[in-house]
């Protein structure tokens, strides 16, 4: 019993994709929602937390295990552990649990099988009847009032049923139905959206029909060879499930059972009653799924599912069964729905708890900020030496104009140049400047307007290398500092040059250029082929001369030989 | 298609003779001037099939060597100086090459230079980075090449392999020219030759930019075209005989003029038919020893002519 649960919570809990989230956390709300009016004690979402625990619901299961709505339960017993599980669980943990749910979801069919065959058989039996329907009628209201609008349209619908009850409930399973998924719950396609446990258990049900196509198909799908023991089992459930259906003829009777299966078993962990057998059907099916979520990928696996939910939605959609099945979907305002750190808080319909993952963000925009305006780093840079080192007029020299010092030298942004702090020296490139400045100029716009991050890294070196020497430069390290700016300048003109546009050509161009040769090759190839056997012309591979000129020189006899030739004649 | 066309889209089936029929063809039919891409294009595979100058990884090369920029800042200046004025009147020439791509191609060229002096079995003949003429030498080619890269392989093929002499640093292969000038001027005509040397005009005053520049310094342009089309097929060395030819021209205007010099500074335009069957017509005059040395001297820079 206890084993059982466990894996059961861990396999659920893995679920990252919201689908799956959406279609799993809604199916155990009505659950919970109805078992806390039939409680008396209204389930809140603290309530509801707690109750996770395996024993609670092993109670409540076994309490529950004989009445219809046990698989109900048993599904929430599951869903109340996954919840609890999901709290506690960390992020790393998700792909295990998830791979691990599929064998849930197998636990989930055949609970539903097992318990449908009691159900089809308690109905008549009277008690249990009776009890469930005075459950309905007390929270039918309830669910009401939550009620959508869609509610009052399906309601004619199921006017035409007989029992009251039965409308009832429809109402308020459509009623919740219709707060999660608003329009799903006229069309029936609704069971598309429904989760993959539900999938089968339609599946299974549909194929109520032909038993020996269910068995084959289940056994395709799901379970494959492993399940084969599982087999009888399973005939037995489908048999009741068909026996029932013909029985009821409407497709109510069952609908109402599950209904009143599901309202019930609220604080129930079927689990525990039907644990042992679970324990046995499933582990079959659970090495198998486990081997095949190793292998495959969430979507490809869930890809493979949508398929069949399609046949089997068309299949069911003239059976009760599948409609309440819908129900189980909703959620409930009260429902706490939690995946690892995250919750989702239903009035925003967003998921909250992550907030603090976009710090990051903001102080990448900051980082950013800093990057681009060079000044204020330079300037913090030597703020901070300025307060170790240099003398308050320093300072507030420097402060008050906002100017990057480094050492004893001041950026003169005018002129883009360093120059002494003091700027009593004599600028000894005076008479150089007139040739130089014009390219110094052009390329410092061009860096300033290009990205600055060169001429930074450029600078930064000095910076840090200063900083690391914990020394101030002496007179004697600025004029190299000077003199490594200068030589900078000298050499600018160099780059200057290599960004020319003469030499910067165009893709167009370039392409024209390939073109051409490659023209040519395709026209004039075979006239080079007997070159490279003879001459070669390549500059690189050129092996004599001597040979080439003669072979050349051949040709420039030619015109003689014709003139000599028509002269003689 | 003309037969030229038709001959070097088909593969030769015997290379020296088809490439003997295409010089045939360019002697007696020629390739027209024309405007049309199409005409350019065959102007330009006649030349590198004549020249056997593969254009294979041509564009490659060019971009790599343009990678590295631009040469030393006293090749650059001297190279920029000389493209400013490169057919400066020219408005067709102006129009289809632009200064920078003659620019390129010398930096190109420079760049190239260097490397290879650092293979010495490559530079037997130490050609110059750049000595003024290349651009009026390289003018034609981009004027007639579809692409910079083929016209740059062109002009690397006509400066490293056809005319290497006269790019060497003392200009020796044209200095040796101008002396056959001289020498086929006398040989022609004696009496044009007579009254030039009386005059104190030498061929190294009259002739060198039309031997450094193998005639592409006359106008106008696409008459220069067609000369060079006959030069590539039976050699450049015809260039002297051309230079002979434009002297014998305009002889008379020479020996009615008061200021030869001045006359003889740029040769009037011409007509590339006239000149090349003057020049061809000189061919039998010529001895075969000079005719030798015409054709020898683009290529062996130790020739010395008295």
């Amino acid at each position: 019993m206890s084993s059982r649960p466990l894996t059961l919570n861990g396999l659920e809990e893995p679920e990252t994709s919201f689908e799956e989230l959406n279609t799993t956390l809604p199916r155990f709300q009505p659950h919970e929602t109805s078992p806390s009016r039939d409680n008396a004690p209204p389930l809140s979402t603290s309530t509801y937390i707690p109750t996770p625990s395996s024993v609670g619901t092993s109670d409540t299961g076994t309490i529950f295990s004989n009445s219809a709505g046990a698989f109900w339960s048993d599904k929430q017993g599951d869903n109340d552990q996954d919840m609890e599980v999901d709290q506690d669980d960390e992020f790393l943990n998700d792909f295990q649990e998830f791979q691990n749910k599929k064998d849930n979801f197998d636990d989930a069919i055949k609970t539903n099988f097992h318990l449908r065959n009691r159900c089809g058989t308690t109905p008549f039996k009277g008690e249990a009847l009776v009890e469930e329907f005075d459950r309905r009628l007390n929270f039918d209201e309830k669910p009401r009032l939550k009620q959508p609008r869609s509610m009052m349209e399906l309601k004619p619908k199921r006017i035409l049923s007989n029992s009251v009850s039965s409308r009832n409930l429809w109402a308020g399973n459509s009623v919740r139905f219709k707060k999660s998924l608003p329009n799903l719950a006229l069309v029936r396609p609704v069971i598309q959206e429904e989760e993959e446990e539900e999938q089968r258990r339609l599946d299974h049900e549909d194929d109520n029909d032909t038993q020996d196509t269910i068995l084959a198909k289940f056994s395709s799908d799901d379970e494959g060879e492993s399940l084969t023991g599982f087999e009888k089992l399973e005939d037995e459930s489908l048999d009741e499930t068909f026996l029932l259906n013909h029985k009821e003829g409407l497709d109510q009777p069952p609908f109402l059972k599950k209904n009143s299966a599901s309202s019930l078993p609220l604080k129930i962990s079927p689990t525990q009653y039907d644990i042992i057998k679970h324990d046995e059907l499933l582990t079959p099916g659970l090495h198998r799924r486990e081997r095949e979520w190793n292998t495959q990928q969430e979507l490809d696996s869930f890809k493979e599912e949508r398929p069949m939910r399609h046949r089997s939605s068309q299949n069911v959609q003239l059976n009760g069964p599948a409609k309440i099945k819908t129900i189980k979907q909703q959620i409930d305002h009260n429902t706490p729905i939690k995946k690892g750190s995250m919750v989702y808080n239903p009035k925003s319909m967003r998921w909250e708890g992550n907030e603090n993952v976009l710090n990051r963000f903001s102080d990448v925009d900051t980082a950013n900020r800093k990057a681009l305006l060079i000044k204020n780093k330079l300037q913090r840079n030597d703020y901070t030496k300025r307060q170790k080192k240099y003398s308050d007029l320093q300072n507030t020299r420097t402060t008050s104009r906002n100017q990057k010092v480094v050492g004893n030298m001041v950026l003169d942004e005018q002129n883009l140049r360093w120059v002494s702090v003091s700027e009593e020296e004599a600028d000894p490139f005076a008479g150089i400047p007139e040739i130089n400045l014009p390219p110094v100029k052009k390329t410092m716009k061009k860096r300033s307007s290009s990205p600055f991050l060169r001429s930074q890294s450029q600078l930064s070196p000095l910076l840090t290398s200063k900083g690391n020497n914990g020394v101030y430069q002496s007179a004697a390290a600025q004029a190299r500092l000077r003199k490594y700016h200068s030589m900078r300048t000298l050499n600018i003109p160099a780059d200057d040059l290599e960004l020319d546009p003469t030499f910067n050509l165009d893709s167009r161009t370039l392409e024209r250029f390939y073109h051409e040769e490659n023209r040519w090759s395709r026209k004039l190839a075979p006239w080079f082929i007997p070159r490279d056997e003879a001459i070669s012309v390549d500059e690189e591979t050129i092996m004599d001369e001597s040979t080439i000129n003669g072979k050349r020189k051949s040709y420039m006899y030619e015109i003689r030989n014709m003139v000599i030739n028509s002269t003689k004649d | 298609m003309t037969s030229i066309e038709d001959l070097i889209s088909n593969p030769p089936l015997l290379l020296h003779s088809s490439l003997s029929q295409l010089r045939y063809l360019i002697l007696s039919e020629g390739l027209p001037i024309s405007e049309d891409k199409q005409q350019e294009r065959t102007r330009c595979y006649v030349w590198t099939v004549l020249s056997q100058t593969s254009m294979e990884v041509s564009t490659q090369r060019y971009l790599a060597l343009l990678k590295l920029g631009p040469p030393s800042m006293t090749i650059y200046q001297k190279i920029k100086n000389d493209t400013s004025r490169t057919f400066q009147t020219d408005p067709n020439f102006r129009n289809r090459v632009s200064e920078d791509s003659l620019i390129r191609c010398l930096s190109c060229f420079a760049w190239q230079t260097q490397q290879r002096r650092q293979k010495p079995h490559l530079s037997h003949i130490p050609v110059s980075t750049y000595v003024q003429g290349m651009n009026v030498l390289l003018a034609p080619l981009l004027y007639s090449c579809p692409s910079e890269p083929m016209a740059y392989q062109l002009f690397t093929k006509v400066c490293y392999e056809i005319i290497p002499t006269y790019l060497t640093k003392n200009l020796n292969g044209a200095q040796n020219g101008a002396k056959l000038l001289d020498i086929s001027l006398r040989i022609i005509d004696p009496k044009l030759s007579k009254f030039l040397s009386d005059n104190l005009l030498t061929a190294e005053i009259y002739g060198m930019p039309s031997i450094l520049t193998l005639s592409s310094c006359n106008k106008p342009l696409d008459q220069v075209i067609k000369l060079w089309d006959f030069m590539f097929a039976y050699g450049f060395h015809m260039n002297i005989l051309f230079v002979v030819a434009f002297l014998v021209k305009m002889r008379s205007k020479v020996f009615k003029s008061d200021s030869p010099v001045n006359l003889l500074r740029q040769f009037p335009d011409f007509d590339a038919d006239e000149i090349i069957r003057l020049g061809v017509g000189f061919i039998a005059k010529i001895p075969t020893q000079i005719y030798d040395l015409l054709v020898d001297h683009l290529t062996d820079p130790d020739i010395y002519i008295p």
